[in-house]
Formats: C-alpha cells, structure tokens, sequence
C-alpha cells in the first residue's frame, strides 16, 4: 500500500507581492512550500513506515522538495496551476492520487490560506478525511491522529482509505542539507499533462479585480474595562483562537 | 578539468547579511544563476540591527529640500579616514549610494525620514535614511526579492575554502546543515561574511584595540568570524586598513534599551578605574567615539557617576542625549530602580551614601575619586569646565546623597574593513595592483571606506556601503560572466 | 427550500449569516446536539436539516450524509466558516456532488441568481478581490463575532439516516503546556507593567487563556522579571502562537520580528500612538491595571 503526499498546492501571502495601489501577483516561479508542507512530510513519512511515499503536486511545485525529505517518486500535473478555486486545485490532485497504484493514504497540509483543498480532495476520492492534524501514527489499518481544537486535545481514529490534513506548529526544525537538496534535483519526475488525465486544460481562477481594504490598523474594543474584555473576547472566539 | 562540482553557479554569495542579500536581489535581477551560503540558521546578520541607510543626492533628500552633494559626501569620508580611505571605493559608494535607496523603495522599502543620527551634531551630514521596520525589514524586503528572483539561499551552510585554478577563483567547498563537503562551482564569488567582530582572537590581531579588544562585549549574531578574510588571504587577497571597528557604549552586562544603560551612557562625570577624570564626556553624543575611549581606557571600562538630583533629572526631564530608536533623546528613564534591584547585586552599578563608600563598591581608590568629584563640583560651580572644556550644561554637580555609579564597557556592532578591493570591489592579490579573477568582497568585509575609526559624521555609512557595495561587485561580476567565452569543461 | 445554505457545525457559525442575507432566505444544515439544532432554528433562518452525530462520532464523519441532504435540494449558493473543521469536510463534499467551485476568505457576497460576486481577504488579507462566478457556487466565509438578532423558531427537520464514516474520536483532554515554542496562545509583557509583582495579575490572565507567558527585551535582559528564553524578539524567541495578546507592551520593531507568524495579535496598551497598534489585529487603549482583570474575568464566564 502506497502513500502520496500531496505538496507544494497552495499559494499563500509569503508568494503575494502587493503593489501600491492593491494590485496583486504572484511569483512567477515556482511556489514557495507552503507553511504546513514540512509537517505533511514528516508525518507521511512516518505513516509510510517501509512502504511507498509518492509525491504529488502541480505546475509551480518543485518536485526535488519533496524528493530530498522522503518521497521516492514525485507525480507532477505541469500544465494545471494553482488559482483561487480551491476546487480546481483539489480536482486537479485527486486525479495525480488516482494515477498512483495502490494509493490508500494522502497526506496534504492543511493550509490556512486554501482551507478548502483538502476537503475537495477528500470528497473526490470518497475517503474519510480529518482536519487540522498535528500528530499521527499508524495503528493496524487505520491511523491515529491527535490534533488540537482551542484548548482541547483530540486523539481521533481513522480507518484507511483516508486523506489526513495536517498543521504545522513550528517551522521545519531540521531542513536538507544543501547536498541532499542538489541530489535531489538530479531525480527523475513523473511529468503528467492535464489533458491525459482528464482534466479540462482552463485557466486557473483569478481574481477580476483586487483592492487594498479599508481598515489595516488594529480595531479598537471601546467602552470600558468590561465592555471592552467582553467584546474582544467575542471577537477572538470568532477568529477560532480561543 | 579536474574537479566535480555538485553544482556550477553565476555566483555563489557567502553570507546572507545585508551586503549578501544586496547582492543577490541584483545579480538574479540580471538573470545569473545565484546561491547564497549562510553559516547561521537564519539569514540577515548584524543588518539586523541597524536602522537606516546612508545617501547623497537620494529622491529621498531631494523631496524632503535636503540637500548633501555626492562631493560633501566623498570629503567628509576621505577627510574622516585621515585620507586612509581608498578613494575608488569611496567614489563607488558615494556616486552610487543613492541608487541604492532606490533600489530598496522599489522592493518596497519606506522611507519615514532623512535626518542626522544624534540630535545636535552639526558636524553630521543629513544622510540617515530611516527605514520604516528597520534594517531587519530591509533584510526581509531584500531576501524575498532574491527567492522570488530565483536565488538559492542555504542556511547552516559555511564555505570553507576557495577554488582557484590557474589564479582565477572557480568556486569554493563548503560545508552543508548536515555536515556533508560539497564542492560548487561559480564564475564568481562574493564575500559578504560581515567581518571578524565575533573572533576574540581576530579582534585582538587585526582590530586598533589589540590586547584591550578582550574587554569589548560583542554585541551581534556569532557568524562574522572573519571567514571571508580568511579565505580571500589564503588564495593570495591582500588585506588593508583591517583596524576599525564600530562600537558602541553599554552599561556591563546589560542591553542598549535599558535604562540604567541610558544613564550610565549620558555626558556627566566618566572616572576611570584609577578614580580618575578622563575625556570631555560631551563624545557621548557619538556613540561611535564615546566607546573609542572607553575601550581604550584600563580594562577597556569606565563608571559614570552621578547624584540623587541628576538620578531624578533622567527619571523626569530625561535622557540629555539621543541614541537612535534605542533611548530617544528626552526620553524618561524611569525603570532604574526596578533595574537596580539586580544591577547593584552584579555590580553593574553601585549606590552610596557617600564618595568614599561609592568608590569601594566600584573598586576604584577612595582618595583618587574623592579629589576627582570634589575637582568636579569646583567646576560645575563656575560652570565652566577647564580641564576638558565639556559644555556648562552637562557639567552637573555631584552633591545630593545617594549617589551612584553605573559601570560602562564598550559594545562591538561590527568591524569594519579587511580585505583589500578596487572600485569594483574586486579583491586585489597581495602585492600587486591586480584583482583576482572571479573574487569580490562587500560591506563590512571590504577596506576601503574607513580609516581606523568608524565616522558618525556620515551616519548610517556601514549599511550604506553593504547595500550599495553588494549590487555593484553583483553588476560588474554580471558584466564580467556575460564577457567571457563559455568555459568548456 | 431556498437555493442558499449555511452549514453550521459550531455556535459561532451562525454570525455569517448576515453576509447570505443579500442571496435572501437562507437553508441551515446543522452537525451536532439539539441545543444547537434548536438554537440555530431561532436565529433567522428559513428551517433547518439536522444531523445528531454519534457519541464518539466526530462531526466530520457525516460528511458525506450531510452533503447529500443539501444535494438533494439543488443547492445554489453552500457557505460554511472554517472554525469548526467538519464544515469544511462537509463543504468539500457538497462541491464535488454539484461540480461547484470553492472560494476561502469570502467577506461578502452580491448578485442575484445565478451570477454571483464574492469577494474575499487575499494573500493574507493584504488586498481585497472580487471574483466572478456562477452558481452552484461553495464559499468559506470569515466568521462574524456578532451573532445575529433572534427570529421566528422554525421547524428543525432531523435526518436520522445519516451514517458516520470510519472517523472515531479516541480521547480528548484539556492541553497541557508544552512551552513557549509551540504554545498556541502566549501573553507578552513589556515595561508597561509597573513593578515585578505585578506579574501576578498577568499569570491569572495566563492561567485562564490555558496560555504562556513571554516578554519583551528589557523585561527579562535589562529588569529580569523573566527568564532570559521568555524574551521574544530579534534576538531572543521567535514564535508562532494562534494568538499573541501583549499586555504593556509598545511593539518595538526587534520585538515584532518574534511574532511574526503569530495569527491573531492583540494590543492593551494606555498610549494610542504606541506601535504595537499598527502591528495588531484587535486593540484596548487603556489602563492594563483594569482591563487585564476584566479579560481574564470574561474568560472565565465561557
């Protein structure tokens, strides 16, 4: 049984340029990993114990991260990119996870910035999916994660076929070495064209239009003491910090 | 060719600091390939911690009605270096210092002043660009540029010895986060290591301070061990100038936003550790040379003692000088007592009833200090100081008990200078007026700026030139690579 | 059965309803008990489909079950917020049934129909974009603190049917601290707090954020009320906490390099022009004296 980690698939601010007037684009080259991508590898790796761990991503991923942290192949679809429409990008991968033989494992980091990637893909392989992972270790056939929800710890068990999401809680503490990293870009990648897979060759969703917002200082709880403790404390329950 | 490389650059930078990161933005703006070697875990260096930039004639200037010419600029440099300086280097980075703003603005840095750095130094030219988020937000502007520009950038990654072949540097060997060798390629390489002031034993050879140099605290991140000098001497770079350092005055065993460091930092009475009066305390409003003298004196230290009366004047009417963002000048230095409670216990300062006791908590003679403060009052009284000539207005008296002494020692922010390069910032071989192919050396690596001191006259000249020196040795190794005929291997 | 659906899965949910509201009468798929069932049925909302999940069931089990019963009536227009995770899982299983696209982020939402404008916080929230769409359209909206206006109590439909996947939560357990590295939630003090003593005051709003507690330079270097590995900055701790709450402290930039990656940072500080105001997400200028025990006495109340 094979497990594929999907990565590299998120665009996210670290790759935004904002130009003076609100204008928006994005690097021209390949994505910067995403802020999660490091964990999704480490805990695939954990999870593929001696079996397979294939790598998956798309047109701006860069296949050699991955190879250099454990993948030993990487399936790369270089002709979709990564948009706006989490649907688009998550449609895009579930097609990759399908080319790999005996797949019953994706691994994909959970990003703040495409909530909704994982959950698509999820849906698209017919796979139980559990969010928000930081944790996980394999128990039999299926796969125990443990994961944070405000102030509680949940340890939750799920049965394989499954799509695990996982966040990252530091930043990567021990990346590749330079030497590894370069032998790595010496590998050979699985190119993949959209067209072979199925998949609709459209442009990825961009945004028609983009502007700076209104307010970019702090918003101020007034009144007093009181008035002002309970208002932010509404505010941060919302914003799921609590 | 005999050698197997893991993999062949443009250029390889050593050092992610302000100079290396300068450099890089530039050279994959001119569309070389680009690695950068960091030895620490984190790019940026010691451009961390500075606060601005220098310029002449900049757009910055210009809108603001400040006007200090590219000629004002040069001589105060040569003047300020007793014409040490080597003019090339010095012309390189005054003509092209303003660019260097620009530059910046266009990563998107911001400009929120041009001003001088003290407050009342006419002798400064209006050269200090602040930047809005500091020198740190520069380092974050300029490493995403270079990422997103294509520059590979390696942390924990040292170089370790250059490659030559038939004198002309081909590459270097470096060693990786992991600790595997590698030996890379490059047509050209860039040291930007940030100098030696993280080497005692440097420190001690090359820096004007010599033996006294063991008493100077180090200030900055641990990489700048000198490795850029190490290497460019030993494929036959030649050194000049290596002395100047810039420090900066710190209470012992404290930091430069405390308050008890902002007293002992302030233009009143300095005593060495014979009890005695030694400098017209008015260089206090240099930082740069108000540390010279201190690292100069016995055991590289001084105590700067002051009354109850003057204690209140800080904690109300506040600091008499400014030193950058760190203590604004009127600042009020209000957390002395609560900071005393740990510094009288570890005799960063002391406090007394009286002269005599004050001078055995510091260790200083008893009579020596007695006769220095009593000397002291005669001339706040006249209001005229005839031994140092310090303006009236610091010279404060000494008589309203308990009194204190907060012990000073001189602060390294970075060396300056070391290796030897021309106007294109192209090491020269030791002995010759020659570069040596495919070497170039930038910001606090590089001689060329400075004397045997570092002027604050020019404020924010070190990261000034590190900025403005990384994209020139970027632009002419461009120009070089893009002369050359391929190189069959 | 209105052609807009709101899926709720937390209390908390319900305050984007107000941004649905254009589209006209909203339907609500709600994942857990009959208290929140029953709550949601009278917060104005058109009625409301039930699903009741298991004991030991997460709510992301009947992800699937959930997007059928929303399936099933052509939905138009499908919003969830990310707070609670099986929302989004039953959001993802929704745009694949109908083939809908799924935008995060989304602010606010215009058009009739099946012409949709939707606008969302991009890169970070660092600009505003607008997106064209057609419907059957998923969105992920930002979450609203204000919960909305009572409205009629409308019948609450339950779907018994509705069969978890293999999801079972084993355990859950308050967290227990791990250090400042990792900690989630982290209060920073700085010189605006008076004298060493006073930390007491900011360890009970510790104590009660289940938090931990760090600083500024000075506070642990120049005054040593902290040890030297709770100061954050340049060159001390750089951390990544969901919250970052400073108490007293005026935001230096060497500062603000440590929490660069924290998500949500809250200023309390007495001095309005203090630099920490530019840095922060939500703010109290005042006394810290006053609102440090407030907060931590509306903390508790949850």
């Amino acid at each position: 049984m094979t497990t594929v980690v999907a990565f590299n698939i998120a665009r996210e601010p670290a790759a935004a340029q904002v130009l003076a007037h609100g204008g928006l684009t994005w690097t021209a080259r390949k994505l910067p990993p995403a802020e999660d991508d490091h964990a999704a590898l480490s805990v695939s790796v954990a999870l593929a114990g001696d079996g397979e761990l294939i790598g998956v991503t798309l047109g701006q991923g860069d296949p050699s991260w991955a190879l250099a942290r454990g993948a030993s192949q990487v399936v790369r679809i270089s002709d979709v990119m990564v948009g706006d429409d989490d649907a688009a990008t998550a449609a895009a991968l579930a097609a990759a996870v399908r080319q790999v033989v005996d797949a019953n494992l994706v691994v994909i980091g959970d990003s703040e910035h495409h909530p909704g990637i994982a959950p698509v893909l999820a849906a698209h392989l017919g796979w139980p999916l559990v969010l928000g992972v930081s944790g996980a270790a394999t128990r039999g056939e299926s796969v125990e994660i443990t994961r944070h929800r405000g102030a509680i710890d949940e340890t939750i068990s799920i049965a394989l076929p499954a799509v695990i999401a996982v966040v990252a809680e530091a930043e990567e503490s021990q990346p590749p070495g330079m030497k590894t990293m370069l032998a790595a870009r010496k590998r050979p990648v699985q190119e993949v064209a959209a067209a072979a897979l199925g998949l609709s060759a459209s442009p990825p969703l961009d945004p028609v239009r983009t502007r700076l917002p209104e307010v970019t200082t702090a918003r101020l709880m007034g009144g007093d003491a009181r008035q002002a403790a309970a208002e932010l404390v509404k505010a941060l329950r919302a914003e799921g910090v609590l | 060719m005999t050698t197997q490389f893991d993999a062949e650059y443009d250029i390889i930078i050593v050092g992610a600091g302000a100079s290396g990161l300068s450099a890089a933005v530039e050279a994959v703006k001119n569309g070389n390939s680009v690695a950068v070697l960091e030895k620490l875990d984190s790019v940026g260096g010691r451009g961390q911690f500075v606060e601005g930039s220098t310029a002449f004639e900049s757009d910055e200037q210009k809108k603001r009605g400040i006007e200090v010419t590219r000629a004002q600029g040069f001589k105060a440099l040569m003047d300020e270096s007793q014409w040490r300086a080597n003019a090339d280097v010095v012309s390189a980075f005054v003509h092209n210092a303003a660019h260097t703003i620009r530059k910046l603005s266009d990563i998107g840095a911001v400009w929120e002043d041009v001003t001088i750095y003290a407050y009342e130094q006419e002798s400064e030219l209006k050269t200090m660009h602040w930047a809005e988020g500091e020198g740190a937000r520069i380092i974050e502007l300029m490493e995403k540029a270079a990422r997103d520009g294509g520059a590979e950038i390696y942390l924990n990654t040292a170089a370790v010895k250059l490659l030559t072949e038939g004198g002309r540097v081909v590459g270097l060997e470096a060693k990786d986060a992991d600790g595997q060798v590698l030996q890379l390629g490059a047509k050209a390489v860039i040291l930007a290591g940030g100098g030696y002031a993280s080497s005692p034993e440097m420190m001690e050879k090359h820096s004007w301070y010599g033996k006294n140099a063991r008493y100077l605290v180090d200030l900055g991140t641990p990489g700048n061990t000198g490795d850029g000098l190490n290497m460019a001497v030993a494929v036959g770079g030649a050194t000049a100038e290596t002395g100047s350092v810039l420090l900066m005055p710190v209470a012992k065993d404290k930091t430069i936003t405390s308050h008890v460091s902002g007293a002992g930092s302030q233009p009143y009475l300095w005593v060495n550790t014979s009890g005695r009066r030694f400098t017209d305390e008015v260089v206090a409003m240099n930082f740069s040379d108000a540390a010279n003298v201190i690292a100069q004196g016995d055991q590289g230290t001084s105590f700067t003692i002051f009354d109850d009366a003057t204690k209140k004047h800080l904690e109300t009417a506040g600091s008499d000088i400014g030193l950058g963002t760190f203590i604004p000048y009127h600042a009020q230095l209000n957390k002395m007592d609560a900071e005393l409670e740990q510094d009288l216990v570890t005799g960063t300062a002391a406090k007394a009833d009286t002269i005599e006791e004050l001078a055995k908590a510091i260790g200083v003679p008893a009579e020596a200090l007695a006769a220095t403060v009593a000397r002291y009052n005669e001339l706040a009284a006249a209001g005229s100081d005839d031994d140092f000539y310090k303006p009236a207005k610091y010279l404060r008296s000494i008589e309203q008990a308990p009194f204190y002494a907060v012990r000073m020692v001189a602060g390294t922010l970075v060396s300056v200078g070391g290796i030897k390069v021309n106007g294109n910032l192209q090491v020269i071989a030791d002995g010759t007026t020659d570069a040596i192919p495919g070497l170039y050396a930038v910001g606090a690596e590089a001689s060329g700026i400075y004397g045997d001191t570092y002027p604050l006259t020019v404020p924010g000249n070190i990261s000034g030139f590190s900025y403005t020196s990384g994209w020139l040795a970027a632009d002419h190794a461009a120009s070089q690579i893009a002369a050359e005929p391929a190189l069959t291997r | 059965m209105s052609g807009n659906w709101l899926v709720v899965v937390d209390r908390q949910d319900v305050g984007a309803l107000g941004r649905l509201v254009p589209r006209g009468p909203v339907t609500a798929l709600v994942v857990g008990d009959r208290d929140l069932a029953e709550s949601v049925a009278g917060s104005g909302v058109d009625s409301v489909h039930w699903i009741e999940p298991a004991k030991d069931a997460p709510a992301e089990a009947y992800a699937a079950d959930a997007a059928t019963v929303i399936l099933a009536a052509g939905p138009q227009l499908v919003a969830a917020t990310p707070i609670a995770p099986a929302a989004r899982a039953i959001l993802g299983a929704v745009s694949v049934g109908c083939g809908a696209a799924l935008i995060c982020n989304v602010t606010a939402i215009s058009g009739a129909g099946e012409h949709v404008e939707v606008e969302s916080a991009a890169a970070g929230g660092a600009v505003i974009a607008t997106f064209e769409l057609a419907t059957p359209l998923c969105v992920l909206l930002v979450p609203e603190d204000e919960l909305p206006l009572a409205g009629p109590q409308v019948e609450v439909i339950p779907h018994p049917e509705a069969k978890p996947a293999l999801i079972r939560l084993v355990d859950q357990q308050l967290s227990q601290s791990t250090g400042l590295a990792d900690a989630a939630r982290v209060v920073g003090v700085g010189r605006g707090l008076r004298s060493r003593a006073d930390l007491d005051i900011v360890q009970e709003l510790v104590d009660q954020l289940g938090a931990e507690i760090a600083c500024s330079m000075p506070v642990s270097e120049d005054l040593g009320w902290l040890p030297r590995d709770r100061f954050i900055g340049r060159s001390g701790q750089q951390i990544s906490p969901r919250l970052y709450l400073t108490v007293g402290l005026s935001g230096a930039p060497q500062h603000l390099q440590g929490v660069r990656g924290a998500k949500v940072v809250v200023a309390i500080n007495s001095d309005p022009e203090a630099d920490i105001f530019r840095a922060a997400d939500y703010g109290i200028v005042g006394d810290l004296y006053e609102i440090v025990p407030a907060l931590t006495e509306a903390l508790a109340s949850i």
